[in-house]
C-alpha cells in the first residue's frame, strides 16, 4: 500500500481498489490500520474527516490523549477506534455501528494488505 | 374522617393489591414555617418569629383549577391546614387503607430554592430534617424519609447530609428538579459524595419554582404537562458532567417527573455520545448504561394511553424492568391507588417488581 517511511503515526493515505476506497493510518511504530473510507453510519467519506488520538480525560476533568488513534468521520463526528473499529468505550454489544478492519503487515519497509 | 363507603374501598384495594408495597413518593407536610421556629438556633429563630418573619418558601404562581387544589379534594384537612400535615390522615388514607410497608416521605420543603441567605437556607434544612425525625419518623416505623438540604452551599450540605444521615430511617437526599441550574456540575461534587457516603439515594422532584423549558407558561395544564423537561435536563447533566463516573455507586431516583419518555432520552443520549464524547472524555460509558444501573423513576403519575400495550412496551424499549417504583404522591390531587394504578395487561411479575420489589431493592430496603 505504502512505504513505512511515507506516512507519520497518525498520517492516512487514501488508496482506491476497483470502486472502493480505502483509508490506510499508521497508529504506531510498526502498526497500521486499513479500513473502509465510507462510515458505516451513513457512508460519509471518512478521509474528509480527522484522524487524532482519542481524547479521555485525567483526574476526572482534563482532557488527555491517549497513544491510540481515532478517525471521526465528516458528518456527525462519530468516532471509530482505528485498534478496534468500534467507538471508543462501546466494545462488546455497544459496538455500533462497527467499522471493518483489514489486516495490515508491515514486511521489511513495505506497508502490505493482503485482500 | 373517610365515609363507610371510602374504607369499603380501601379494604377492597388492600385484597386487590396483591403483596406488599412500597409508595416512594408521600408528602408530609409543615402546617407552618413556624413549626420550625424550636428547631432553628438564633439568630435564625427570630427571622420567623418575629412580625413580619420569612413567609416561606417561594409561592406557587398559578391558581390551582383542581377541585380540592393541590390535595386530592377528600385529603384536604377541616382546620384548614394543608393536606399532608396530618399524620392521623396520612395514615388512614394511605399507609393504612394499602398493604404499604414502607411509605418514602418527600415533603415538600426545599432550601436549595431560596435564591437568598445562603445561610439561612442551610439553618432551614438543618431545621426541617430535626422537625421531621421528630414529628413524622419517630411515629411510624414504616415511614422512611429524604432530607432536606441547600445545596448552594455544598459542603455545608454535606455537612448536614453527614449529620442526619446514618438515622435509620433516612434513606434520600431531596434535591429540587430546578430549571435554574443544571445540580450535576462538579461544583455539587461534595453532596453527592456525602450520599453515598451515607448510602443514601439522591432525588428530584419538582417544587413551587420548577419552570418549563419555556419559562412558565400561561396555563397550569401547560406547566403540568411540561415539567418533565426540568428532570430530563437534570439527568442529562449529572451524565454528561461525569457525576456517575465520579461516584460508581451513586443512586438517583427521579421523582414524579414521568418515565415514558426515558426511551427517547437514551436513544439520544447514545446517540449524542457516539458524535460529542470527544467534549466529556471523563464519561467512560455508554449514557444509556449510567441510567439503567443507577436511576430509578417513580411510576406516578401513571401515564393513560389509549392502549395500555403501548405502556408495557416501554420496559422492552428501555431495555428494563428494574427502574420503575410504584408511588401515590398522596395527599396531592393526581394520586395513584397501588390497586388501580397499574394497567391489568402488565404481567403479574412485572407489578410486583413496580409495587415493591424494585423500590427495595434500590433503596436497599431487604
Amino acid at each position: 500500500m505504502c512505504r513505512l517511511g511515507e506516512l507519520r503515526p497518525g498520517d492516512f493515505r487514501v488508496l482506491s481498489t476497483g470502486s472502493r476506497e480505502l483509508l490506510v493510518v499508521r497508529t504506531g511504530d510498526e502498526s497500521f490500520a486499513a479500513v473502509p473510507n465510507a462510515c458505516p453510519h451513513q457512508g460519509a467519506r471518512l478521509s474528509d474527516g480527522r484522524v487524532e488520538r482519542i481524547w479521555t480525560a485525567r483526574d476526572g476533568r482534563l482532557h488527555e490523549a491517549l497513544e491510540r488513534f481515532a478517525v471521526v468521520c465528516p458528518w456527525h463526528n462519530f468516532e471509530f477506534d482505528l485498534s478496534t473499529g468500534c467507538p471508543p468505550y462501546s466494545d462488546g454489544e455497544r459496538c455500533r455501528p462497527r467499522l471493518r478492519r483489514h489486516e495490515v503487515l508491515v514486511e521489511g519497509e513495505d506497508v502490505v494488505l493482503y485482500t | 374522617m373517610s365515609s363507610p363507603a371510602a374504607r369499603e374501598r380501601d379494604v377492597a384495594g388492600r385484597d386487590r393489591v396483591g403483596g406488599p408495597v412500597i409508595d416512594i413518593d408521600v408528602h408530609e407536610m409543615l402546617t407552618s414555617v413556624s413549626e420550625l421556629a424550636p428547631y432553628l438556633e438564633e439568630p435564625w429563630r427570630s427571622r420567623i418569629t418575629m412580625p413580619d418573619g420569612w413567609q416561606g418558601l417561594p409561592g406557587f404562581p398559578y391558581s390551582y383549577p383542581q377541585v380540592g387544589g393541590l390535595a386530592r379534594a377528600d385529603a384536604v384537612l377541616d382546620d384548614g391546614a394543608p393536606a399532608g400535615s396530618s399524620y392521623g390522615r396520612m395514615r388512614e388514607q394511605v399507609l393504612d387503607a394499602y398493604p404499604l410497608e414502607h411509605a418514602i416521605l418527600t415533603g415538600l420543603f426545599h432550601p436549595t430554592d431560596i435564591g437568598v441567605q445562603p445561610e439561612f437556607a442551610l439553618a432551614l434544612a438543618s431545621a426541617y430534617n430535626d422537625w421531621l425525625i421528630a414529628n413524622w419518623l419517630a411515629k411510624d416505623d414504616r415511614l422512611l424519609a429524604s432530607i432536606a438540604v441547600a445545596a448552594q452551599y455544598p459542603e455545608e450540605a454535606a455537612r448536614e447530609i453527614d449529620r442526619v444521615g446514618d438515622h435509620p430511617q433516612v434513606v434520600q437526599v431531596m434535591l429540587p428538579a430546578t430549571s435554574r441550574d443544571v445540580l450535576g456540575r462538579a461544583f455539587y461534587a461534595p453532596l453527592y459524595e456525602a450520599a453515598v457516603r451515607n448510602d443514601l439515594a439522591v432525588a428530584f422532584h419538582q417544587t413551587n419554582d420548577t419552570h418549563t423549558a419555556a419559562g412558565l407558561p400561561p396555563y397550569y395544564i401547560e406547566w403540568h404537562t411540561a415539567i418533565p423537561q426540568v428532570w430530563q435536563s437534570q439527568l442529562i447533566g449529572l451524565v454528561f458532567n461525569g457525576m456517575f463516573d465520579r461516584l460508581p455507586d451513586l443512586r438517583v431516583a427521579m421523582i414524579e417527573g414521568g418515565w415514558t419518555w426515558l426511551p427517547s432520552l437514551l436513544w439520544r443520549l447514545d446517540l449524542n455520545y457516539r458524535s460529542l464524547r470527544r467534549e466529556v472524555p471523563w464519561v467512560k460509558r455508554m449514557p444509556s448504561d449510567y441510567v439503567r444501573e443507577n436511576v430509578g423513576f417513580s411510576s406516578q403519575p401513571m401515564e393513560y394511553p389509549d392502549d395500555p400495550r403501548h405502556l408495557y412496551r416501554m420496559f422492552e424499549m428501555v431495555g428494563s424492568d428494574r427502574f420503575l417504583m410504584f408511588s401515590t404522591d398522596y395527599p396531592h390531587w393526581d394520586f395513584d391507588a397501588p390497586d388501580r394504578a397499574i394497567p391489568p395487561a402488565f404481567p403479574a411479575d412485572v407489578r410486583r417488581k413496580i409495587l415493591y420489589d424494585n423500590a427495595a431493592d434500590f433503596y436497599r430496603l431487604r
